[in-house]
């Protein structure tokens, strides 16, 4: 407390006391505050749906070739998430079936092709062994496939997308695909395709 | 102390695991599995069989009751040929006509898909018609050489089932003219059937 008594040291601290005040003005000065600020972010309500049209439900099989000897175009039944195909028969050359289905993105989001995962048919409960590419999947004298157009030309690839609230067809095609008839008969069961969807 | 730790340790891992879940979720719910299934596909067995009956046609005659300068070839049949003997038409309306049966023994529909000609130069066709001089060769499908001449549209056979057709050869002369000698080689035909 004596030391606070001397006339000469009061006045350094107050000296002191001054400086440290101006520095620190002088470094306010020397500053800028820059603010971002986001108006509204919203994040919107999406939804999720994609599904076979059941609008025409069974789908009639088209048949394509000469007559109809050894050649059955059985009914498709569909739901939202299956097409199952009636027992069908394709026999000469020129047989072929045709189903015309539609697959519709009701949802909000573009929906993409991910994946096309085939199953192959086994013939008296034995797996067959088929030759698969893409959308095209060869079983002995059968091919199955799965294409965009009628004529059943263009394979129905992955990747490809159905915009919100779009509809893409899809049709099912099964024919014989020899040049000749053949002297036996074969029963192909549970050919199948799974076409996944992704947002 | 220690049991502290111990809670704290619990409870990250527990968000932890919502958390994965809770993604795993999230992204099953934006992927739809469609599925594309045929119960049975049968491919029957099936044979195609389409031939001529074989054996000998002797032909029916046509024209004046003279049978002289008129003589009908006999007509070989194989199951994929005929072959007609040597003939000759020298008056007018002369003519032979043989009978002869395509068979389909197969399983599946045939109808005629192609009819080609063979003929000698100076000669000219129109359908299963060939013209040479006053010699006019037809397959019809009646049994008069002025019935409907067979075309791609009218000829069809079943599967198990016989098609009767007519072949005809005639001089078309006026009755009672003679005709030009005249000889002509080698006319014939190809008929293609194909499934129906």
């Amino acid at each position: 407390m004596k030391i606070l008594q001397n006339k000469n040291l009061r006045f350094l601290l107050l000296v002191a006391a001054i400086l440290i005040v101006g520095v620190s003005i002088a470094y306010a000065v020397l500053s800028t505050t820059l603010t971002i600020t986001f108006s509204k972010v919203t994040q919107n309500s999406i939804d999720w749906n994609v599904a076979f049209d059941t609008t025409n439900n069974p789908v009639e099989g088209t048949p394509a070739g000469t007559s109809a000897t050894g050649r059955t175009c059985g009914d498709a039944t569909v739901t939202a998430t299956t097409v199952t195909v009636a027992n069908s028969g394709v026999s000469k050359p020129g047989d072929k079936c045709t189903y015309q289905l539609s697959v519709k993105n009701t949802g909000s989001i573009l929906a993409r092709l991910a994946e096309i995962n085939t199953t192959s048919p086994s013939v008296g409960g034995s797996p067959m062994s088929c030759t698969v590419s893409g959308a095209s999947m060869v079983c002995g004298k059968i091919t199955y496939k799965l294409t965009t157009d009628a004529a059943g030309s263009t394979l129905l690839a992955t990747n490809s997308t159905i915009a919100a609230s779009a509809s893409q067809a899809v049709y099912l095609v099964v024919l014989y695909n020899d040049e000749d008839v053949s002297a036996t008969t074969q029963t192909q069961t549970g050919a199948s395709f799974a076409l996944v969807y992704n947002g | 102390m220690r049991n502290k730790y111990v809670s704290t340790s619990l409870f990250v891992c527990a968000f932890g695991l919502l958390l994965v879940v809770a993604v795993a979720v999230a992204y099953a719910a934006l992927t739809s599995t469609l599925t594309i299934t045929t119960s049975q596909m049968t491919q029957q067995a099936l044979t195609w069989s389409v031939a001529l009956v074989p054996g000998t046609l002797t032909a029916t005659e046509g024209g004046d009751a003279s049978t002289t300068g008129r003589v009908c070839g006999t007509a070989t049949v194989t199951t994929t040929s005929i072959t007609v003997a040597d003939t000759t038409l020298s008056k007018g309306q002369d003519s032979c006509m043989y009978t002869f049966v395509v068979r389909n023994a197969g399983d599946i529909s045939a109808k005629l898909g192609t009819i080609n000609t063979t003929k000698p130069s100076g000669c000219t066709s129109s359908g299963s018609t060939i013209t040479c001089g006053t010699i006019q060769y037809k397959i019809t499908t009646t049994n008069s050489f002025s019935g409907t001449a067979v075309s791609t549209s009218n000829v069809t056979v079943a599967g198990g089932a016989d098609k009767t057709l007519y072949l005809h050869v005639k001089n078309t002369a006026a009755s009672g003219t003679t005709s030009t000698t005249a000889e002509y080689s080698n006319v014939g035909y190809t008929l293609v059937f194909n499934q129906n």
